[in-house]
């Protein structure tokens, strides 16, 4: 009797939510995908069919590639930053320190915050002549940044905003990590007279890794999806020097409303993304991470 | 001797050790700590010459942004009133309903779905193949989902309406909410549920006395983090919205009216900053759990 209930019960619980999924996710998805294969026209005209037009049109547009590159290498400096400044703080919260909870609590502030909110602390802070950030420098002796207004800046800048937000993310994933590793894999090196720094290379490192490196694959998913602080700072300038995919395609879609290219530049960029992630996937469960 | 040379050595160590730690720690904090004093900041101590730190000491608070943000001001006989409380605070409710109402839709549907993953065995398509196809959801960048979605509400006419919002909200966050749901249903030990069903009580039965009241803490901690996200989206609500905003989207719009009115811009991001730090400080056990989706404990 329990057998015959629970084998509904079963789908009761879980078709509502593949269900939901599949009407406000999936079907969305693959009207996207009919979309970039037309041209829509606000108004009456609605969507035309026009093949492969779009993707005709974006194999030319150097204007996606280039924003494709400087997302890629927007991504490689956030996660090499993360990576190493997560590690070498989480290598020092791991010894016995004080306060260690107090450290950690503060640590997790940004990480919540409204991006919006974040991206104006920084603007104030970054501002030319009355930010803090110029200020701290010519202590220094160093000469004030334009961070906003010069090319490079701007993209120093979006970088240095996501790494506040989000290395405390990779400084408490590793920390846990590191102190999962059992007690007794540390024991025979100490009995061997290891000094710590190998200790940490040649043992917490490794054994850490698989862990490091899921976390990792998390961050880059999320850092892919980078908008509101490119439309708070910098709206992508100066130039283009920090228009990255997704900030374009909602100039394409939403500004200019050609919401068929854009529907194909999405698709275009999901594509590449899902090429990389398989690849990071495979090496992934190759060294015994994702679980 | 030797080991005073030691203790001496391990000290140095400390300090440097702490001496890092305390730098990240301001690293941290200032942003907020900086936005927390510019919303109490005047025009003069603003635009002054250099930028001043500390309140009382170089430069004299003043609350007229508060004012504003809190009841509205009167400047010139013209009630002045900030975007947070902007339209007789119709941003502000619009922020809450369409977090709180995604929320309990990703929640209600998370946790029958984490429900299920723990409890039952689904053998057609395997546990994890169902699991990983709800987390998949998460690769999808916002402005793919963007596109469709404008053209799709448009057609319904839901375009500037709250239910889209609530909509695309509800499924933005499902797979985080799923997730963490399932991670705290793990941690519920299966016996006592087993224990009582051999003793003839039904699934059901079990289920209302003996699973609830244990899943009640997973399924508050994931409905604050979905509360969160939802009221700190920004790109959907300004695609899907004109004027029906939240919060986020008022915000942006800040910048450029008559100048950068700092003072004004960081009260209202105070507000906006409000529930994530009451978040962060209610639930930090777990705020490391939920973002990992489950990878590591880290409480």
């Amino acid at each position: 009797m329990t057998d015959r209930s629970d084998s509904t019960m079963k789908y009761i619980f879980i078709v509502p939510v593949l269900a939901y999924i599949l009407v406000i996710a999936i079907f969305p998805l693959l009207f996207s995908l009919f979309l970039s294969l037309s041209r829509w026209t606000p108004g009456a005209r609605g969507l035309e069919f026009i093949g492969l037009d779009n993707f005709r049109a974006l194999a030319g547009d150097s204007r996606f590639w280039e924003a494709f590159r400087r997302t890629l290498g927007y991504v490689l400096a956030l996660i090499v930053f993360q990576w190493i400044l997560g590690t070498f703080i989480a290598a020092l919260l791991q010894k016995n320190i004080k306060g260690k909870s107090i450290f950690r609590v503060c640590y997790m502030f940004p990480m919540l915050l409204s991006p919006i909110a974040v991206a104006y602390a920084f603007k104030m802070i970054f501002d030319f002549s009355r930010g803090p950030a110029n200020h701290f420098l010519r202590l220094f002796g160093v000469a004030p940044v334009e961070w906003l207004s010069g090319s490079t800046p701007a993209f120093i800048t979006l970088v240095i905003v996501d790494v506040w937000q989000w290395t405390p993310f990779m400084i408490l994933t590793i920390l846990a990590a590191f102190e999962n590793i059992p007690q007794q894999m540390y024991e025979a090196a100490v009995v061997d007279g290891a000094k710590p720094f190998r200790i940490f290379w040649r043992i917490t490192l490794p054994l850490a890794l698989p862990i490091v490196m899921t976390v990792t694959l998390l961050r880059t998913i999320d850092a892919f999806k980078v908008f509101d602080t490119i439309y708070i700072l910098t709206g992508g300038g100066p130039g283009r020097s920090t228009e990255l995919v997704n900030f374009y395609i909602y100039l394409v879609g939403f500004r200019a409303f050609n919401l068929g290219y854009g529907a194909a530049m999405s698709w275009v960029q999901l594509f590449l993304i899902i090429i990389i992630f398989t690849y990071y996937i495979r090496s992934l469960k190759r060294i015994g991470g994702l679980r | 001797m030797a080991s005073n040379h030691h203790k001496i050595r391990k000290t140095g160590r400390n300090i440097v050790t702490y001496s890092f730690l305390i730098v990240w720690l301001i690293f941290a904090l200032f942003p907020i700590y900086w936005v927390a004093i510019m919303s109490i900041k005047d025009v003069g101590s603003v635009y002054g010459t250099l930028p001043t730190y500390i309140p009382y000491i170089d430069f004299q608070p003043c609350f007229r942004a508060w004012a504003r943000v809190i009841g509205g001001a009167s400047v010139d006989g013209v009630r002045v009133v900030s975007p947070v409380l902007g339209r007789g605070a119709r941003y502000l409710i619009n922020s809450i309903l369409v977090a709180g109402g995604s929320s309990v839709i990703t929640v209600a549907l998370g946790t029958l779905a984490g429900y299920a993953l723990t409890r039952f065995k689904y053998r057609r398509i395997s546990n994890d193949g169902i699991a990983f196809f709800i987390l998949s959801q998460r690769i999808f960048p916002p402005v793919a989902l963007a596109v469709p979605f404008f053209i799709l509400f448009a057609w319904a006419g839901m375009v500037d309406e709250l239910p889209s919002l609530i909509i695309v909200y509800s499924i933005m966050n499902m797979p985080i909410v799923t997730w963490i749901v399932k991670e705290f249903f793990n941690d519920i030990p299966k016996e006592i549920e087993e224990a009582a069903m051999v003793d003839g009580s039904s699934r059901w039965n079990t289920l209302l006395k003996i699973f609830i009241p244990l899943a009640i803490p997973g399924v508050a901690v994931a409905f604050l983090f979905s509360f969160v996200f939802a009221w700190n989206e920004f790109l959907l609500a300004l695609v899907l919205t004109f004027e029906n905003n939240t919060l986020p989207v008022t915000m942006s719009g800040m910048w450029n009216v008559r100048g950068p009115r700092y003072w004004d811009i960081a009260a209202n991001a105070m507000v906006i900053m409000l529930p994530p730090l009451v978040v962060t400080i209610l639930a930090n056990k777990y705020i490391i759990k939920g973002l990992s989706l489950g990878a590591v404990d880290g409480g």
